[in-house]
């Protein structure tokens, strides 16, 4: 029973992320990956994908804070962030992304700083999210491997 | 002149195979490419790959795509290949450096039997100048990411039974 109260707490707590409009239904395409050979193909691709947007966005933070703004990297990276969080099904995050490259593409600087900020905050809130999905995920993997013995 | 190929380059999911087929055959586990510069998205249709069958190396950039191929710059390209190391090659289409467009025309512009493996491009962006530009240049077909997995179904499906 322990199981299936995890699983439907797992996928009720996507639900309200998706209510919130945080994930889409990609996330879910990302789960569907997943496989008895592959069992941590989630927490892996969550892993992978917050390492490159904690480090895009610090790089991002530099190029705008620089003494001249480096818009045509910061268009690359966010266009570059925009992939990774449409990929995994953070569409809030790469709206964000888009707005923000918009701003860069156009070397509008206060949009980019605007832009920048909502990049942020919108990358907190999915962090948050996924990093909780990671911890029930992982207890679900753990419960498997035991359950195999 | 024997046409043996060493497998290099590849990532973890895929395994050294001896065997070498024609491009377009029937063959049970085809080898695909994927190329893209995101970590997320070479996971993704690696993963989508491995689960339709399929053998994966992943390249993130199209000159490491060409130097797997044995089309480097630096390579020794005077070999007439009867043999191509993959059945498929996937490209994002806005890569840093080299474009998918770009691989695409390098790949189509070989003497050898590589310029028959079907080439799909793929992108977050749906532009249709891009589009027709890259299905002129002799792209199999243009897909749109995220790829689910009754996209490769049918990429499958359609490309490696003709």
């Amino acid at each position: 029973m322990v199981g299936t109260d995890l699983r439907q707490q797992l996928n009720n707590y996507i639900q309200s992320m998706r209510d919130q409009g945080i994930l889409d239904s990609q996330f879910q395409s990302v789960q569907a990956l997943k496989t008895e050979e592959n069992p941590h193909f989630v927490l892996e691709t969550i892993t992978g994908f917050c390492s490159d947007a904690d480090n895009g966005i610090a790089q991002m933070t530099r190029y705008l804070e620089g003494p001249v703004v480096d818009f045509t990297n910061l268009t690359g990276l966010s266009h570059f962030l925009r992939g990774s969080s449409s990929s995994i099904g953070g569409v809030r995050m790469a709206l964000a992304c888009r707005d923000l490259r918009r701003a860069s593409e156009a070397n509008n600087k206060q949009g980019c700083i605007e832009g920048m900020a909502r990049l942020k905050h919108e990358y907190n809130s999915l962090k948050e999210g996924l990093n909780n999905i990671s911890q029930i995920e992982r207890q679900l993997i753990g419960n498997a491997q035991r359950g195999r013995q | 002149m024997s046409c043996e190929f060493v497998y290099e380059h590849m990532d973890a999911a895929s395994a050294a195979s001896s065997s070498t087929k024609g491009v377009m055959e029937n063959v049970e586990q085809p080898h695909v490419l994927a190329v893209d510069d995101n970590l997320i998205d070479r996971k993704l249709i690696e993963q989508l790959l491995i689960n339709s069958s399929c053998k994966v190396t992943t390249a993130e950039n199209g000159r490491r795509a060409l130097e797997f191929l044995g089309l480097g710059d630096d390579q020794n390209n005077t070999l007439e290949s009867r043999v191509s190391k993959v059945n498929l090659i996937i490209t994002d289409y806005c890569m840093p450096g080299m474009t998918g467009y770009e691989l695409l025309k390098r790949i189509k512009q070989e003497s050898s039997v590589m310029k028959e493996v079907p080439v799909v491009i793929v992108s977050s962006e749906n532009v249709p100048t891009r589009i027709n530009k890259c299905l002129e240049e002799g792209a199999q077909m243009f897909m749109l990411k995220p790829l689910k997995q009754s996209d490769v179904k049918k990429l499958r499906c359609q490309l490696m039974n003709s």
